[in-house]
């Protein structure tokens, strides 16, 4: 027989907040070292490229970002999904946790891709660009569906309506990826590959290598954090919460 | 170290205004998305607890 309680108990609000409390520590830490280690080789121990110079010392920041912005995208369609089929709590909380970071996330992902542009196509930004584009249509789609959950009187409405638009919003993700090789874009095409041979050069590789894990755990100490935030509200007025508040102090 | 120097690896032979404003706004933004909840939290537990104790009294 299957075990589904796993799947109850994730449906539980004061058993997610022990978790969530039990594990925010080591995920925040792990993430801080392996950020401080790849952005510190990745500014100051690796060579310049050579047609582009030390500006595309901004990949290890830049790169993580965008992949972490995409990733959190699903990780919030997948909660829009399980909120709307079994109307799990939870699954909305996810989703109001996650919409913020990953606008967040996005941005920094755009920012750090315009100051990248400037010294190497000189310009911050182009319009005609389909992965410039797609990206900051994901942005609006983070941003939307933070604003669709307020602009409803009553929380189910704006929960639902969030959650309609993250999985519609799906169809995004598989423009951004291929718009470099659908439309002749200025955006290089990944140089990073798992099937065949990365033509980036392995020591240049390898800080993006602590730095993409490291940006994901970010992400995920900032979800778990808005996460605790989401709890805390649904669950104000229950006895256990009031215990913890009362105890914690 | 690449650099010769900490002047060198602050300006980066040109890039240093592109390199740092992206690691910059990131330390910002990142660490924004961290504090940001955490006060929230801090604030709620603070609030259901007073709450609890006006209750009491």
């Amino acid at each position: 027989m299957a075990n589904w309680q796993w799947f109850h108990r994730l449906g539980s609000p004061k058993w997610l907040h022990g978790t969530i409390n039990r594990w925010l520590p080591w995920v925040l830490v792990s993430a801080l070292v392996l950020l401080s280690i790849g952005v510190v080789w990745g500014l100051a121990f690796t060579p310049p490229d050579y047609k582009q110079g030390n500006s595309f010392r901004i990949i290890y920041i830049h790169v993580p970002t965008a992949v972490v912005a995409l990733a959190g995208y699903y990780a919030m369609a997948i909660a829009g999904a399980v909120s709307i089929i079994w109307r799990m709590k939870v699954a909305d909380m996810a989703l109001r946790a996650i919409a913020p970071v990953g606008a967040a996330i996005t941005l920094l992902g755009l920012f750090t891709g315009a100051v990248w542009g400037k010294p190497t196509w000189g310009a911050y930004w182009v319009w005609e660009d389909a992965r410039l584009t797609s990206m900051l249509v994901l942005f609006f789609l983070y941003l939307g569906i933070m604003a669709l959950h307020d602009a409803f009187q009553n929380r189910q409405g704006g929960s639902r309506a969030a959650a309609i638009i993250a999985l519609v919003g799906t169809v995004n993700i598989p423009i951004i990826y291929k718009s470099v090789d659908w439309w002749s874009s200025l955006h290089q095409s990944a140089s990073i590959k798992f099937t065949e041979e990365s033509t980036i050069a392995a020591e240049m590789m390898y800080p993006l290598m602590v730095t993409i894990p490291g940006v994901y755990l970010l992400f995920a100490a900032a979800v778990m954090l808005q996460m605790r935030v989401q709890i805390a509200h649904s669950e104000r007025h229950s006895r256990w919460l009031e215990k913890y508040a009362i105890n914690r102090a | 170290m690449y650099f010769t120097s900490i002047s060198e690896l602050w300006h980066m032979a040109g890039h240093g205004s592109y390199v740092w404003a992206a690691y910059g706004a990131s330390l910002i933004v990142l660490g924004a998305s961290l504090l940001m909840p955490a006060r929230a939290y801090r604030r709620q537990l603070r609030m259901i607890k007073a709450q609890s104790n006006s209750i009491d009294d």
